[in-house]
């Protein structure tokens, strides 16, 4: 038996000011990845050098990445198996209060490995959340 | 384009220990809603077949140029093991970004308040979404939904 249940949710609104009305109500919950073991931190320091994240695993499954400061974070990442014409080396960027999601369900396949975060022009906290 | 409104995004990250096979929760993440600006113009979602490989993948949408999407959300949703697919979502004009999804993953990337023209050094919106099939099936299903 997995020792823990690591369990995503979300839904999306989108609301028509003109009219005050609710366009768009898309939710999923329950979304299960049956883990091991996880890290957590709230206010992780993201420097401007680049902050690689300690993995509980060499490969992990659930990522959750939120902004909380006021500059650009870059997220880098290596995927797992991603296909023969693109690079597995990639990243993206978290704009203050801009949130990053990555959450399989089975560790069957895919996953990712090597997390950096680098803060664009002083060190930048971040929510970090990463399981397996 | 005219402005359409305001877009909310609720997320929960829920955490639970099995001890003796009773559940116990852990750690409950609700981070606060993400409420992208006033000036979102639109929101799109869809549900495809992916049949393309990753030699050739399919383009899921397009977008000509700014303001991108600020706000993207991709699950592979078949139910077959042996498919993988991978996705790119270029933050900046010159550099794919990459990912794997397995049956059932998904991502999200959402950024609050970036509906505003892009520079170099604040590329953030999603500007193109293709997938191809890494292993597996001929087709993959492919849920999405995208704010600009």
């Amino acid at each position: 038996m997995s020792a823990l249940n690591i369990i995503f949710g979300w839904q999306m609104q989108v609301v028509d000011n003109s009219t005050n009305q609710t366009v768009v109500n898309a939710s999923q919950s329950g979304m299960t990845l049956a883990g091991t073991a996880y890290f957590c931190d709230q206010y992780y320091q993201v420097s401007t050098s680049g902050s690689t994240i300690s993995l509980p695993s060499t490969t992990i499954w659930s990522l959750f990445i939120q902004n909380k400061g006021s500059n650009v974070v870059t997220a880098g990442w290596t995927s797992v198996n991603p296909g023969g014409n693109f690079s597995a080396t990639s990243a993206g960027s978290i704009l203050p209060g801009g949130v990053f999601i990555y959450h399989q369900t089975v560790e069957t396949s895919a996953g990712l490995q090597a997390i950096v975060l680098t803060a664009n022009i002083a060190t930048t906290p971040c929510s970090v959340f990463v399981g397996y | 384009m005219a402005s359409i409104g305001s877009v909310t995004a609720n997320l929960t990250l829920q955490m639970q220990g099995l001890v003796s096979g009773v559940a116990q929760p852990l750690v409950t993440r609700i981070p606060p809603p993400f409420v992208f600006n006033s000036s979102t113009d639109a929101v799109f979602s869809g549900y495809l077949t992916v049949t393309a490989s990753t030699t050739s993948p399919q383009t899921i949408f397009s977008l000509s140029g700014a303001p991108y999407a600020s706000f993207l959300y991709v699950r592979n949703a078949s139910t077959n093991s042996e498919i993988e697919i991978f996705v790119t979502f270029p933050s900046s004009l010159t550099s794919p970004t990459g990912i794997a999804l397995y049956q059932g993953g998904w991502f999200l990337h959402g950024n609050p308040n970036v509906n505003t023209p892009f520079n170099a050094s604040n590329t953030a919106g999603v500007k193109i979404l293709t997938a191809g099939i890494v292993a597996g099936s001929a087709a993959c299903p492919v849920e999405y939904m995208y704010a600009i």
